[in-house]
């Protein structure tokens, strides 16, 4: 690595410059990411150093052409769809039925359950399926005291079932 | 609806639409180039928009906070994007296979650009995502290397850092292509 000294610099007169600390700043230089007088030392660095202007080249080169890279698509439309659009306008207005909209199967099952537990206990309430206690003095009478069809077995007789 | 509701709602309209107007075009290019389908950026710019208008708590409208944040999420986003289509695409390779290669559509003048070009974004492509977003937001939307810190959490040397060794890398790629063409 080859070094100067850079006598002529403007501010920093004498100081000791190497070109991989040149070279460490060059896409800097080139972005004017450096103040002033730092670009007066690496420009001037640049004016003797050979090794460093064939580094700089290549650094430039590069950047020119992701600079007309950067070119591409620029003068098309660069706006979102319409129904993009119109999806962004309803989360900025109305959060609450995006949210709605963006949980659709979590908000589909939690209304499906909600149903279902109505339902339930609504049932429960009308009491639909159970079997009420026959009321009392009620009698309700099994079998009918016939012979079974075909058969010399005695009639089965009539039971009677009361409260 | 009252007069005070209306207004509010005409206020909220206003902010929506300055905030999708300043960044839609911004941020649809540098999806693009990360996700390089402009469909695909469309969602990733749309999800980022959705993302701002359900986390910002802070008044919405178009600022450096606001950018650096959108920045940051469309960047998240089209990470997640890739990470998902890489899956996706991992699963298809053997249905591809003995397919015929197919080319994208032409998009017009606007989208045509030099050899030169094309191949420093194929070398762009092959840098790692964070020295992407680094080279993307330097060099296609000029933003400074503060404004660069803000978005993407490092501090500025740092960003000048990865920059500095982004580009060496892409120069080498380039002048490797370069030898390689007939």
């Amino acid at each position: 690595m080859s070094e100067h000294r850079d006598n002529n610099g403007p501010r920093d007169a004498g100081r000791l410059l190497k070109c991989g600390d040149i070279r460490g700043v060059l896409f800097d230089y080139m972005t004017r990411e450096l103040g002033p007088s730092r670009s007066e030392l690496v420009r001037e660095h640049l004016r003797r150093c050979v090794e460093c202007q064939r580094e700089a080249a290549e650094i430039r080169e590069t950047l020119d052409l992701l600079q007309a890279a950067s070119q591409r698509g620029k003068g098309a439309a660069g706006v979102l769809s319409e129904d993009r659009r119109r999806r962004l306008a309803r989360a900025c207005m109305h959060p609450v039925l995006d949210w709605v909209y963006e949980h659709h199967v979590l908000v589909s099952v939690l209304v499906a359950a909600l149903v279902i537990a109505v339902s339930f206990a609504r049932l429960l309430r009308t009491r639909l399926w159970s079997i009420d206690p026959p009321p009392p003095g009620f009698t309700v009478t099994i079998g009918e005291g016939k012979r079974p069809a075909g058969t010399n077995a005695p009639p089965v007789p009539a039971r009677q079932v009361s409260d | 609806m009252s007069k005070a509701r209306k207004a509010l709602r005409r206020e909220k309209l206003a902010a929506f639409e300055s905030l999708v107007s300043a960044y839609e075009g911004p941020l649809l290019r540098y999806a693009s180039t990360i996700v390089h389908d402009p469909d695909a950026a469309q969602d990733v710019v749309q999800n980022t928009f959705l993302r701002l208008f359900r986390r910002w708590k802070e008044e919405l409208k178009p600022s450096p906070r606001v950018s650096s944040w959108l920045y940051r999420v469309a960047h998240n986003c089209a990470v997640d994007y890739l990470r998902k289509e890489s899956r996706r695409r991992d699963l298809h390779t053997r249905q591809a296979e003995g397919q015929p290669d197919s080319f994208p559509p032409d998009r017009g003048e606007a989208f045509r650009i030099s050899e030169g070009a094309e191949r420093a974004v194929e070398a762009l492509g092959r840098l790692s995502l964070r020295e992407q977003q680094l080279v993307i937001l330097k060099v296609y939307d000029e933003k400074s290397y503060r404004e660069i810190s803000e978005i993407s959490g490092l501090t500025v040397s740092n960003v000048g850092y990865i920059l500095h060794h982004a580009m060496k890398k892409m120069a080498s790629m380039l002048k490797e292509t370069k030898e390689t063409q007939p």
